[in-house]
């Protein structure tokens, strides 16, 4: 039988219920209306289907280098242009006004 | 050290503190673009992307959120940008699924699965924005309700709404 207020609190609990991070309070309760509630269920396998939906696989080498690669982006980000290494070469880094 | 103590160096300019940032939401934020976007490539590009802004940003990140759901907004704003310009030039890929080979499973079961798998990333990607992000940053991220608003741009209860009409849905066209 279908309570639209306990399949919206089952709803919610679904992700974690699955993954195993309810209290036992919790999946006793999810378990027991999984069992009496079609619609509910046909949630939650949508979901599981969703949460085992493998992420696509990252090429290693890039993987690997990842963190050297954003911290090398924001250093360059942040080197003065060709402009402004010249006037800082004129004018040894005093900034225009 | 703490969370806090590297983005408070790291927004004076302590890259070495940054770096270590990056590490902490590598995972995270590549694994919410690459749902998004289900090519790994454009995830790692995305996951950069966020990255160097973050770093730009950090003097206007308050604290007001946690961190990782600053990141992820500012993730799902460049992945979207991302999937609308590839939606643009016709160029969609959802072939999640067939990257994780299982010798164990027979051919035929592989195949259905690995088809079980496309479809449901499929009509995932096909949900309205809004739904999609709460539900998968809901699924996939166990984020709350207001951190989910906080990400897609509406209150707590629309985000809760979202995600009901999300997996409402997603019940309809895969079951």
């Amino acid at each position: 039988m279908t309570n639209p207020e306990k399949c919206a609190t089952v709803g919610e609990l679904i992700p974690e219920f699955l993954a195993g991070r309810v209290s036992e309070a919790d999946d006793k309760m999810v378990r027991g209306h999984l069992e009496s509630c079609v619609d509910c269920r046909n949630r939650a396998n949508a979901v599981s289907l969703l949460q085992q939906t493998p992420i696509p696989v990252p090429d290693p080498g890039r993987w690997d280098s990842f963190v050297e690669g954003v911290v090398g982006a924001t250093e360059e980000r942040h080197q003065p242009g060709p402009w402004r290494r010249v006037w800082n070469k004129l004018f040894g880094g005093r900034g225009p006004h | 050290m703490d969370e806090s103590a590297l983005i408070d160096l790291a927004r004076n300019g302590d890259r070495d503190a940054f770096g270590r940032l990056v590490q902490l939401h590598r995972d995270a934020v590549y694994r919410f673009a690459a749902r998004w976007l289900a090519d790994p490539d454009q995830a790692l590009d995305v996951a950069q992307d966020v990255f160097v802004r973050a770093f730009d940003g950090l003097k206007n990140y308050r604290g007001e959120s946690r961190f990782r759901t600053w990141l992820f907004s500012i993730t799902l704003n460049a992945a979207r940008s991302v999937a609308r310009s590839q939606k643009r030039r016709g160029e969609i890929r959802l072939d999640t699924g067939a990257e994780f080979p299982d010798f164990r499973t027979p051919p035929d079961a592989k195949a259905a699965r690995a088809d079980a798998f496309a479809r449901a990333a499929r009509e995932l990607a096909e949900l309205p924005e809004k739904q999609r992000g709460a539900v998968s940053l809901r699924i996939y991220e166990g984020l709350s309700f207001k951190e989910i608003g906080e990400i897609i741009g509406c209150s707590e209860g629309s985000a809760r709404v979202n995600y009901h009409h999300g997996i409402q849905k997603l019940r309809e066209t895969l079951t």
